[in-house]
């Protein structure tokens, strides 16, 4: 045939009213028949390497959760796949792939380093499944406004800027930074310091150590040197635990004020660090020692699966799970129902141990209280305590423009 | 203090924790023609040993006694059972089952202790810091120091003025002729191997309240031993000694005055002292 068919526009009308049809059909077929099956949850995380010991403490806060409600969702029994990304973003990938299109979760948790969630972000806003981030910070994360991504944890900016306001109001008359040589150490220091001297504080020095240094000897001799009155850190993990160690060894403690990004001074820095920490100060989205029901609920919770306090990581991921299971509630268990899911979600308003959260409509970033923290000797503990709180704080401006 | 005089000890503490890894390593391969890739695993294996025994004793004193033991011990098992078989077959194979030996510790230590980062305490008299011309420095790593140098001065002792250390050169200046004379070249070798394995475990417990212990450290330390021994020149204890210096200072002066490019300026000081000295500082020249 030469002729090529062209379809007359009733027919197309009525072909484009029977497909939907039957894809509307098909959709509430595949519903019903999952509705009574298991809630898929695909956790990807970091497990090994450095950073491994931030996915383990994930996992806990869901398996918290989980063990709280009977290991169900929505009265729907779930099933947790956790996948390990090594922190590598082609690695992620690979997982993040077998989790969707042949796992095919209802819903994805994680990941933890920022470079990863950039590099989900393509492939999760094509396959459209719901996706909660539980760890990467990275601030501009949520400018990319994908549909079904919610940060269901801290920004970069939105923790960082508080302290340089803060600090610029309590007696901080100059800074030294010091922040791990990556995006997010870049993030906060910048954060910091543009609230920072806009209160009319003095950023004196910046240094970037490398991601890996254990040794900050040349580092703080020269911050014992330029006479500083403070000191602003953001260091994650291992490192953050020796810089505070040795910020005592050289003599620092007592003279310069040690301020820091949430890491630096948290529950799982504390073991490292012990009463080296003492007397720093730090912002964050979460302090294990917050009075409040929600929060003397979960540490308890919590107790049973470890000696030591809860840290931002398991907190967000209990937080994330819980939002899950309310939205999922929310549109009575059909969670494969993913345009109205991701709806409740976004109109999550509830009180989780780190106080109220609910998400931006636009940008999907969570918003939340900023604490103000300083680390106190309690008990025989090391632990942070809350001495002023930032109420509701959002997105970043330049995300919502 | 002065600024510079602060950041100059810094640099020789480094140095000297990099001396007591080198050392061994650069006998090592002085003698046997092996680049032992599973050095660093004695080093990581110390630690963990001597973060054990320092939570069950409640005393740092006995880990630094008593972890350097079992350690040389594995090292002499390995050197025994595994590397002898392989003597005939090259180097290569050598340096290859020494690279599968790391792998084996490394999991190893992630079974027994986990993938944690730990840190041993140092003792309780050298918590703090210390007045030091006008400033503060760190009691523990003035100490450290200290028991570096006279380690290095103990080490110089025994490979140049005793019986024993005239036979480990003889055996690294030419193994044939050093057999040929009546020495037993294979005890020689595995007691350097084992004293090799027992110095960087001892490194690794005295490092421990600076740079912690954890899965991964292995591969860390070894790197800039590496370099240190191939400035030196590999073979020489000397070189090992001067090299830990050298790459010590770089690269904690690096850090402190040229930040941007501290991460190359170790790799900068190898490169310039190879084209001036191919050998290395202290290194002889390949004859054989």
């Amino acid at each position: 045939m030469t002729k090529t068919w062209k379809p007359s526009r009733r027919a197309l009308l009525s072909g484009v009213g029977a497909s939907a049809a039957m894809s509307f059909d098909a959709s509430l077929a595949r519903v019903f028949a999952q509705g009574a099956g298991t809630i898929k949850v695909g956790v990807l995380n970091t497990f090994s390497k450095t950073p491994g010991i931030f996915g383990e403490t994930a996992l806990r806060g869901i398996e918290v959760y989980l063990d709280e409600h009977g290991g169900k969702i929505a009265d729907r029994k779930v099933e947790l796949i956790r996948e390990d990304d090594e922190f590598n973003p082609q690695v992620a990938l690979q997982k993040l792939r077998k989790l969707v299109d042949s796992d095919k979760v209802h819903v994805v948790l994680g990941p933890l380093g920022s470079h990863i969630a950039t590099a989900m972000a393509g492939y999760m806003k094509q396959a459209g499944t719901p996706w909660l981030i539980t760890g990467a910070g990275a601030s501009a994360l949520t400018k990319l406004r994908i549909p079904n991504m919610y940060r269901a944890t801290l920004s970069n900016w939105q923790v960082a800027h508080p302290m340089g306001t803060w600090s610029a109001t309590h007696d901080v008359k100059d800074v030294v930074l010091i922040g791990s040589d990556f995006l997010a150490g870049h993030e906060v220091m910048d954060a910091f310091k543009e609230t920072f001297t806009k209160g009319g504080g003095k950023v004196t020095k910046e240094i970037y150590p490398p991601i890996g240094t254990n040794d900050f000897s040349a580092y703080l001799s020269d911050i014992g040197a330029s006479k500083t009155t403070a000191v602003y850190g953001f260091l994650v993990g291992s490192e953050a635990g020796r810089f505070v160690k040795q910020f005592q060894q050289f003599g620092l403690k007592g003279k310069v004020k040690l301020l820091g990004f949430q890491p630096l001074l948290d529950s799982d820095t504390f073991p490292l660090q012990g009463t080296s920490a003492v007397g720093g100060m730090s912002t964050s989205i979460y302090c294990e020692t917050l009075d409040t029901p929600e929060n003397k609920r979960f540490v308890e919770l919590y107790a049973k699966k470890s000696k030591e306090f809860p840290g931002i990581m398991t907190e967000s991921a209990y937080t994330a799970v819980r939002i899950v299971d309310d939205a999922a509630k929310a549109v009575g268990g059909k969670i494969e129902d993913v345009a109205a899911f991701c709806e409740a979600v976004g109109k999550t308003n509830i009180v989780a141990p780190r106080g109220p959260v609910t998400f931006d409509p636009d940008t999907h970033q969570a918003i939340q209280n900023v604490y103000v923290r300083e680390v106190i000797e309690q008990d025989g503990k090391i632990v942070n305590k809350v001495i002023d709180v930032v109420p509701k704080v959002g997105d970043m401006p330049a995300n919502k423009a | 203090m002065d600024l510079f005089i602060s950041q100059a000890l810094n640099g020789f503490v480094y140095g000297v924790l990099l001396f007591l890894l080198a050392a061994g390593l650069s006998l090592i391969f002085g003698l046997m023609g092996v680049v032992n890739l599973a050095h660093g695993s004695f080093f990581m294996l110390g630690a963990f040993v001597g973060l054990s025994i320092a939570k069950a004793t409640g005393s740092f004193w006995w880990a630094v006694l008593l972890a350097p033991i079992p350690v040389a011990l594995a090292a002499v098992v390995i050197e025994v059972v595994f590397m002898r078989q392989l003597y005939r077959r090259g180097r290569l194979d050598q340096v290859l089952l020494t690279f599968g030996f790391s792998f084996v510790f490394t999991d190893l230590v992630e079974t027994v202790w986990g993938k944690d980062n730990f840190n041993i305490p140092e003792p309780a008299a050298l918590e703090n810091s210390i007045e030091l011309l006008g400033g503060f420095y760190p009691s523990y790593r003035l100490a450290l120091l200290g028991f570096g140098l006279v380690a290095a001065l103990v080490l110089w002792i025994i490979i140049d003025r005793t019986r024993a250390g005239a036979m480990v050169r003889a055996a690294v200046d030419d193994s044939s002729t050093a057999m040929g004379i009546g020495l037993n070249v294979p005890l020689l070798l595995t007691t350097t191997f084992a004293a090799g394995a027992a110095l960087a475990a001892l490194a690794g417990v005295v490092a421990g309240p600076i740079l912690g212990v954890y899965s991964g450290i292995d591969v860390e330390v070894l790197i800039p031993a590496f370099i240190v021994i191939v400035v030196g020149g590999m073979g020489s204890l000397k070189g090992a000694f001067v090299g830990s210096l050298v790459i010590g200072i770089a690269d904690t002066l690096g850090k402190a005055y040229l930040p941007e490019m501290a991460m190359f300026l170790i790799y900068l000081a190898m490169i310039l002292i190879l084209l001036v000295r191919p050998a290395g500082l202290f290194g002889q020249v390949q004859t054989r």
